[in-house]
């Protein structure tokens, strides 16, 4: 049985996971399973299962989200609202010259400061779509801060011939860091240049955080992601998609029981993620916290060797 | 040139079924997924078709009553796409609808190929993304093979006997295809394009353990090194995919004998097929290639995810 699992770790390594994860990597984080809940051997053999479960995306496969995001979910329909708008014109140069005016007057903007990975992600995003880098923008060189008696009370476009700002992120989770930052200025920005599209794309997006996204103070129905994660994503929960047809030694209630005892060793208030997130998800550039901790987390206080690393950030 | 990206696609809720506009006839494949099923009831049109693949193996008393229904007596998608052709009658003027979720691989690239030759213009497909497959990576689809690799029918084109073959393949979860057709020919050289960003986040994954098991060891790096990538549910960036492959290939050296093999969504399936209608056909020496398919599973899928609706214009001008 642990052979057969490890065998297929090892598969995904190589040809999902393209060789980042490495093998003793792997074995260090399971030595983090001591027999706490249940046997040691059982423990390990949980995790291991869970994760083969776990959905891994390497550098070429962040490229390739990029590239889809932008050629499938930014070009191609907007190529088709022009065609549209033109009688259904089936003249290619037209609708590329088209294209370009429209790209020309976009500008793609990271969401938090240049150090997030939002805006870390940008780089690659202008990288493989082959992108000039005047379409690119933060928050400060694109709007302009309107003060009253020192205090900031809203944002102006400073480019007047910019039509649309897309905002760009990785994930939204909890939806609280977009909200944090932007559903102070959004508002404002409407109501100073209501002609002005405010949309946001992202690669990955839960329920819970789209729904934040697309409300009337932030992308008001313009935000939309890659992969969507409904609460089949919850891992732990019964309607979880990654164990639905597991083996019959299989239990989600000990699966649960491992993940939370370790993971409030971790992070008490967030044994399973941030927010309860539960999302068996990591990137090569990082791993979101809404994560379970213990398959990130390396902590100070407690000895614990992560399998994919996340770089927290100070805020 | 052909720019794919300004042939029209929307994206549907399983809701919105009864709002897609009317059509003369809608045709879909006969099968026990309840997402085609759904799709039958609800849409609108005049008539509505049943194609039954044999490939199913129904009894008559599984299929569906007072119904009309194709039901052609042999495997060969050539005459699978006569017979349904035969039984649509005279299309000039009539606007046509299918579902091709059910639809067998064989059949769908022999029917698309056959609207366009008989001068078809658009065709409006639409597809239905299941919530997940019945048992993720364990799916098993083909039930059982002949054994036999072969071009289909109608579609094969003259092959250089100095040129090398390549085969361009739209890697799925069906290992067992994947297997046969690249082990069907000595020094093929395999462009695996992989469905990504496929339909849902974990299903890349699950096809990735699966694809890995059809490899040949000495195809390993390959699987690695010549591999595309193309999104498992839009036909349009699948078929841009194909054409940049065959660019590189075209301008690397002497122009290759291509295969092209679509074994992974029905979607990218369509996206081989109308790379070859719209150009492949007019380079020469590309011909669609697939294992022959004896009995299929019925049911493999859990769900109705969404709804895809894309107008496929099957003429160059």
């Amino acid at each position: 049985m642990r052979t057969d699992l490890e065998s297929a770790i090892q598969t995904l390594r190589r040809h999902a996971w393209d060789d980042e994860i490495q093998w003793p990597q792997v074995e260090r984080w399971l030595n983090n399973f001591q027999g706490e809940v249940v046997d040691r051997e059982d423990e390990q053999l949980y995790a291991l299962y869970a994760l083969t479960r776990f959905m891994y995306f390497g550098r070429s496969l962040v490229r390739e989200m990029l590239r889809s995001l932008y050629r499938d979910h930014f070009e191609a329909p907007m190529k088709q609202r022009l065609r549209r708008a033109n009688n259904n014109t089936r003249d290619v140069q037209l609708l590329e010259n088209l294209y370009q005016n429209e790209l020309h007057t976009t500008r793609f903007l990271g969401v938090g400061n240049p150090a997030e990975s939002g805006a870390h992600l940008l780089y690659y995003f202008r990288q493989e779509n082959h992108l000039p880098k005047n379409l690119f923008a933060d928050l400060s060189s694109a709007f302009e801060p309107q003060a009253r008696n020192g205090q900031t009370v809203g944002f102006v476009p400073r480019d007047k011939k910019v039509k649309r700002y897309v905002f760009f992120d990785d994930l939204v989770g909890s939806g609280t860091q977009v909200s944090q930052y932007l559903s102070g200025c959004l508002p404002s920005i409407r109501a100073e240049a209501p002609n002005v599209e405010l949309a946001y794309m992202c690669l990955f997006g839960t329920k819970k955080g789209m729904e934040r996204a697309n409300e009337a103070d932030l992308f008001d129905g313009r935000a939309q992601c890659l992969f969507f994660l409904d609460d089949s994503y919850k891992a732990f929960e019964k309607s979880s998609r990654y164990f639905q047809s597991s083996p019959t030694w299989f239990s989600l209630d000990i699966m649960r029981r491992i993940a939370e005892h370790y993971g409030a060793k971790l992070w008490a208030n967030d044994p399973l993620g941030y927010r309860d997130g539960q999302l068996l998800l990591s990137f090569s550039h990082n791993t979101p916290d809404n994560a379970p901790p213990i398959f990130w987390d390396e902590n100070f206080y407690v000895q614990w060797a992560p399998v994919f690393l996340r770089y927290s950030k100070i805020y | 040139m052909i720019d794919y990206s300004i042939y029209y696609q929307q994206e549907l809720h399983p809701s919105e079924i009864n709002g897609i506009a009317h059509h003369d006839i809608f045709v879909s494949a006969f099968n026990s997924s309840e997402r085609v099923r759904k799709v039958y009831e609800q849409i609108s049109a005049d008539r509505k078709i049943w194609l039954v693949h044999p490939e199913y193996r129904y009894d008559a008393d599984e299929l569906p009553q007072n119904q009309e229904m194709v039901l052609p007596k042999v495997n060969n998608e050539a005459e699978q796409t006569y017979d349904l052709l035969a039984s649509l009658g005279p299309l000039d003027g009539k606007t046509l609808c299918i579902d091709i979720t059910g639809f067998m691989r064989h059949v769908l690239i022999s029917l698309m190929a056959g609207l366009a030759r008989v001068s078809v213009a658009q065709v409006t497909v639409l597809y239905s993304e299941p919530e997940s497959y019945a048992k993720q990576e364990a799916t098993q689809f083909s039930t059982s093979t002949s054994g036999s690799v072969r071009t289909i029918l109608g579609m094969r084109q003259t092959r250089d006997e100095q040129a090398p073959d390549v085969l361009i393949l739209g890697v799925g979860f069906d290992d067992k295809l994947i297997s046969e057709v690249i082990n069907h020919k000595e020094h093929l050289v395999v462009y695996p394009v992989l469905g990504f960003p496929s339909l849902s986040p974990d299903m890349f994954q699950q096809s990735a353990i699966r694809a890995a098991r059809s490899a040949a060891p000495a195809l390993d790096e390959a699987w690695i090194t010549k591999r595309y990538f193309a999104p498992a549910n839009n036909p349009f960036a699948t078929a841009t995919v194909v054409s940049e492959i065959v660019k590189r290939l075209d301008l690397a050296g002497i122009p290759p004998n291509i295969y092209l093999s679509p074994l992974s969504t029905k979607v990218q399936v369509l996206g081989f097929v109308l790379y070859w209608i719209l150009e492949g056909q007019y380079r020469g020496a590309i011909s669609p290639l697939l294992p022959e398919c004896d009995t299929y599973a019925q049911e493999t899928t859990i769900g109705l995810k969404r709804l895809w609706k894309y107008d496929v214009e099957l003429q160059r001008k």
